[in-house]
């Protein structure tokens, strides 16, 4: 191998190693610098070849309102969260990106209608997706940014954080 | 000897025993191994190199399927989620483990001449990359149609394929890039579960035709040659399937029942892709005809024939199905036809092998597919069982027949890529 090939070689390395710590690096800023909120969820469990068991979570502020029914699969959503006692609930959707200092989550309209926050997923060891399917409640605990990107921080069972050895 | 056999012994009989004795003859020391090519080539059998290469070869496959059978194990140990070892430290194992994977790669191949296993192990870094990205993926709860996941591993290991010159590595990068464009496909069409996936077979024509195009020209240059057939041999497959699928009767009898399909619910992206594939077929196409400049090259007028006759075919689809037209399978059975003795021709024009083989590959399974869709009709179905196995069985023997004699000749002239 020549020294360029050589060259060429660890750079390359070099870089999947950036793709991979910049990838874990953003999330984890967002974790650590965002805004936490609580969203009632309802969720089914599925399994990924890839990735392996994980539960799908239906968002309750995923429900488009009608005056946002023209919206086509793609279009991006936003909607402002309003806090209560048990978690947070939207209090308006609309197209364009909010101001000020309100809460709010980004969304892009699915092909069913609703809205994917791309925190649809919850992935969890294998065979434990039923202690979250069977819940009574399922709460997510969700860290947003400034523009409104969400990253999952933990799911509550039953008021509980996920224990996936309470089987 | 004189070149016959002796008494009672077929030609073919006398040189598969020759192939042997001159081997071995080679292996005792009894004659030189020029000596022994010259013997072969006196009667038109393989030079000595080629047993040799076998070996390797057999070497290769093993290490390739161990690196393909540790990589699995990494993306099910992944996928098992296993509790026990905390998220960000099953994260730091394999971003520390894919560069150490890489290093002993390269060490086994550069370092120890372990060429082929140093290959089969820097195979295994590059699966180790992807799995990896699906392990922070995962400890996010990032999904696996994540539309940045698989890109981000193609890009990251396609390049590798090149700088290490390896045709496996190649060869799972195109792997993940038609994984990448499927998953990438929900975004094209309104609902890739309905009709309106039907769209996505002119979109991957384009596609397979870009893999195609990109295979010939990499043909022109040495560096890049060992790549053109592997290229060549997908873009050409990826362009028979959508031709394949609407070639079926049923398919295209649905489509008609349904809503007329409408090419307003494709997204832009839909249409850039296609529209980024064509052009850059075009421009591969531009960097043959430049690479064959002050040269006849009727090779370049076979190729640039073969793209201009996928792009009218591609658009074949778009206005046909826009017009809900039923009567279009019997228009991409007969392209398929077309394809297949095209690929023959050219196969035996330019002593390419390979095309050959693949061209009777996609007529053998369009062959098969079409009888059985449309002979239980006309026949109880145990008779429609004996008569495709007689089809079957007799066209399998002419075909062979056929192929053996193409690929004796082509073997007389010496293959290409």
């Amino acid at each position: 191998m020549s020294r360029r090939t050589t060259i060429l070689f660890a750079a390359l390395v070099a870089t999947q190693v950036i793709i991979l710590v910049a990838f874990a690096g953003v999330r984890q800023i967002a974790l650590s610098q965002g805004r936490e909120v609580v969203l009632q969820t309802v969720p089914v469990d599925p399994r990924s070849l890839l990735q392996g068991d994980y539960a799908i979570l239906d968002y309750e502020i995923a429900e488009l309102p009608d005056y946002l029914l023209d919206a086509r699969p793609g279009d991006i959503a936003y909607v402002l969260l309003q806090e209560s006692p048990e978690s947070w609930y939207a209090i308006n959707y609309q197209r364009d990106e909010p101001v000020g200092k309100s809460v709010y989550i980004q969304g892009r309209v699915d092909e069913g209608g609703r809205l994917d926050f791309g925190i649809g997923t919850y992935f969890v060891p294998e065979g434990t997706g039923r202690i979250i399917e069977q819940a009574d409640d399922v709460k997510v605990v969700v860290v947003l940014d400034d523009q409104g990107n969400a990253v999952i921080k933990e799911v509550l069972v039953d008021g509980e954080p996920f224990d996936p050895d309470r089987r | 000897m004189d070149g016959q056999p002796a008494g009672g012994e077929s030609a073919n009989e006398f040189r598969r025993r020759l192939r042997v004795e001159v081997f071995q003859w080679r292996d005792e020391g009894l004659i030189a191994p020029e000596q022994a090519d010259g013997i072969l080539r006196r009667y038109d059998l393989p030079p000595l190199a080629d047993r040799d290469a076998i070996g390797s070869r057999t070497v290769s496959v093993i290490a390739i399927m161990g690196a393909a059978l540790i990589g699995l194990g990494i993306i099910a140990f992944i996928a098992a989620n296993w509790s026990d070892i905390p998220a960000l430290a099953k994260l730091a194992l394999m971003v520390i483990g894919t560069p150490v994977i890489y290093v002993a790669g390269w060490l086994l191949s550069y370092r120890f001449g372990f060429v082929r296993i140093g290959t089969a192990v820097l195979l295994l870094g590059a699966i180790a990359f992807g799995a990896s990205l699906h392990l922070v993926a995962q400890t996010y709860h990032v999904p696996v149609n994540h539309p940045n996941l698989m890109p981000a591993w193609f890009l990251g290991v396609i390049p590798l394929a090149y700088i290490i010159r390896s045709q496996s590595v190649l060869g799972l990068s195109l792997i993940i890039l038609l994984v990448a464009t499927a998953f990438r496909a929900q975004e094209w069409v309104p609902d890739v579960l309905d009709d309106e996936m039907v769209w996505l077979a002119p979109a991957y024509l384009v596609l397979g035709a870009l893999l195609f195009a990109a295979g010939r020209l990499q043909s022109r240059f040495d560096y890049t040659r060992p790549f053109a057939r592997i290229l060549s041999v997908v873009g050409l497959a990826v362009v028979a399937a959508p031709v394949y699928l609407l070639g079926n009767h049923t398919v295209l009898q649905e489509l008609r029942r349904a809503d007329r399909l409408r090419l307003d619910g494709l997204s832009a992206e839909y249409w850039t892709v296609v529209g980024v594939a064509a052009a850059l077929a075009a421009v591969a196409l531009g960097g043959i005809r430049w690479r064959d400049r002050g040269r006849q090259s009727t090779l370049f007028i076979w190729e640039a024939s073969a793209l201009a006759a996928l792009a009218v075919v591609a658009a074949t689809m778009w206005v046909g199905l826009l017009a809900g037209a039923e009567w279009l399978w019997w228009v991409f059975n007969l392209v398929t036809l077309a394809g297949v003795l095209a690929m023959i021709a050219a196969g035996y024009r330019w002593n390419r092998a390979w095309l050959i083989n693949l061209a009777v590959l996609i007529f053998a399974i369009t062959l098969f597919t079409r009888y059985f869709e449309f002979g239980f009709g006309l026949l109880e179905q145990s008779v429609a069982f004996i008569v495709a196995g007689v089809i079957l069985l007799a066209g399998g023997f002419g075909m062979e027949a056929l192929r053996r004699r193409l690929l004796r000749r082509i073997g007389h002239e010496g293959a290409a890529p």
